[in-house]
């Protein structure tokens, strides 16, 4: 049970996650590693000498891969276990099946016809993600939030005409401590939109690096932006076509709020709600 | 790629060069009796046919299943107003149309448990004319069958519903029989006693002995029977009362043609404790 103190959804600055090319090369790279100690891990993450604001260096900053450890324990794919190893679990395995080259040159099985395949199943189990869990983003939130991030996400969107932007993301959604608030935060954004304002919305939740930080919530929230379209000319994340059942049916689905001990455990628990078939006996 | 039996292996490559062969104008059918393999065999080929898991869209028919539910149907929106939605099939076959470079399979379980010309509706002949277009009833939208999607399925021929299956609906099957198999009963049953396979092996020669024509049709079940089997004891026994048993004798119904003959090679059915090895 984590005992933090936070009433509103934080923000990371993760590098961006992005399946569909231009695709997130680090990602690929640590989904790679599975059974690596997390050491070898940050060494097979791609890294230009050249590019490097630390001189003399010849890895990526430890930091890379502790985005990529974020973006996969959020949304299912991996974690490092207790050993400190990376375990990539059978959703991370279909992703890399799928994105992966099959040879040189090749093209990957993924493309912008059939990813909502992948996205379907990748739905299911960021529906089960909850605000508060035992990874080291997760473990900072009050007991009193239920909040499952991106099942609220989707709903939001679905009963705002499809779209959501920065402010509204910022100001009203990163404020639901739990289902009952939804309803308000669809009403504020309604009012807002209606008015045309911002203000209706409420205050600001995140400060510093805004963009960033929510641009990081929208990549995981779109599974790498195969649920959902990156900002539009109107400043509008939408819902890509196709995907608005997907995303009805998924964050359709009571999934109860739990308590995992470990990351692994949830991890593991994301991914197994993904379902994919299983190998016959 | 898990690998299994030679006789396993060799029943999914059928399965695979009859999707290769026939995919594109027909329905690939299993057919056998219950506990023959067809599932385990259907979903081993499927995804060795288009080579990833994901490409294969499972679907169990039944009573309940409609036109609506497989093609396309009107749904409730959140307005209380009505849209046409694609079914199942529709729906994949879309899919399979936007990705023509892969090859895509719907595999449907049980295929002759629901009303299958009305559940089927047009795809019944245009499963073998892809190039023609037809219009769906709701949307009025043209559709063609996507050419690289493959319709596997499985059906018992002896199941009351396959047995009113019409000449239309035959000639759009390619049918891969699947019989009870000892090749594959040995290969599966590898951590057992050789005593004990070769006894269960007697048991389905016995019956082939007694019906050499009819015995694929007439046993009431297949090696897959003996999928769960962990040990001689007491797993053998518990299955016979759990289940063959109540196969074989049926209440108000003649007793199954193969009763004796099973009930004499299944020296298990006695006690708990009786081991053949």
């Amino acid at each position: 049970m984590t005992d933090g103190t936070e009433t509103t959804w934080g923000g990371t600055l993760h590098s961006t996650f992005c399946l569909l090319p231009p695709r997130s090369e680090s990602l690929f790279a640590y989904l790679g590693s599975d059974g690596l100690h997390r050491a070898a891990a940050r060494g097979r993450l791609p890294f230009d000498r050249r590019r490097s604001s630390r001189a003399g260096e010849e890895e990526p900053d430890d930091r890379r891969r502790r985005d990529m450890r974020h973006i996969c324990e959020w949304s299912g794919l991996a974690y490092e276990d207790e050993t400190k190893t990376v375990r990539v679990t059978e959703l991370g395995r279909a992703v890399l099946r799928w994105t992966r080259a099959p040879s040189p040159g090749a093209a990957p099985l993924i493309n912008e016809g059939n990813a909502l395949i992948l996205g379907r199943h990748a739905a299911y189990a960021l529906a089960a993600c909850q605000l508060r869990n035992p990874t080291g983003a997760g473990e900072k939130y009050h007991p009193s939030m239920v909040v499952f991030p991106f099942a609220f996400i989707w709903r939001v969107m679905l009963a705002s005409e499809g779209r959501l932007n920065s402010d509204e993301l910022n100001r009203a959604v990163l404020r639901i401590r739990d289902e009952s608030g939804i309803g308000e935060c669809v009403e504020r954004i309604a009012a807002s939109r209606a008015a045309s304002d911002v203000s209706l919305l409420g205050d600001s939740t995140l400060t510093g690096r805004t963009n960033d930080r929510l641009i990081a919530w929208m990549s995981l929230a779109s599974f790498g932006w195969v649920l959902l379209r990156k900002k539009d000319r109107s400043g509008f994340y939408t819902i890509r076509p196709g995907a608005e059942e997907i995303l009805r049916s998924a964050a359709s689905i009571g999934y109860a709020h739990l308590e995992h001990a470990t990351n692994a455990e949830f991890v593991a628990y994301l991914s197994s709600r993904a379902a994919l078939p299983q190998e016959p006996r | 790629m898990t690998q299994y039996g030679q006789a396993t292996e060799a029943k999914i490559a059928e399965v695979v060069t009859a999707c290769e062969s026939h995919g594109a104008n027909s329905i690939v059918a299993l057919a056998g009796v219950p506990g023959t393999g067809k599932s385990f065999v259907a979903t081993a080929a499927a995804r060795r046919f288009t080579g990833e898991p994901l490409l294969v869209r499972e679907v169990q028919f039944h009573q309940s299943f409609s036109y609506e539910e497989f093609v396309e149907g009107m749904r409730l929106d959140s307005k209380g107003g009505f849209l046409v939605k694609p079914g199942v099939f529709l729906e994949w076959n879309d899919r399979a149309a936007a990705d023509p470079g892969r090859r895509y399979v719907l595999l449907i379980e049980e295929l002759t448990r629901a009303n299958l010309p009305a559940v089927l509706g047009e795809v019944l002949t245009y499963v073998e004319y892809r190039d023609r277009p037809f219009l769906t009833i709701y949307d009025r939208r043209p559709v063609t069958l996507a050419k690289n999607l493959t319709l596997l399925a499985t059906y018992n021929p002896t199941d009351r519903s396959a047995i009113e299956l019409d000449a239309a609906l035959m000639r759009r099957l390619r049918i891969v029989s699947c019989p009870p198999d000892n090749a594959q009963l040995r290969e599966m049953l590898t951590h057992l006693p050789g005593k004990v396979v070769d006894t269960l092996v007697d048991l389905f020669d016995a019956c082939q002995k007694q019906h050499p024509d009819d015995y694929e049709h007439l046993m009431p079940f297949g090696h897959g029977i003996f999928a769960g089997v962990t040990a001689e004891r007491p797993d053998l026994y518990d299955l016979w009362h759990e289940r063959i048993a109540h196969m074989l004798r049926r209440p108000l119904v003649p007793h199954h043609a193969f009763l004796k003959s099973i009930e004499e090679h299944y020296p298990w059915r006695k006690s708990r404790a009786t081991t053949v090895t």
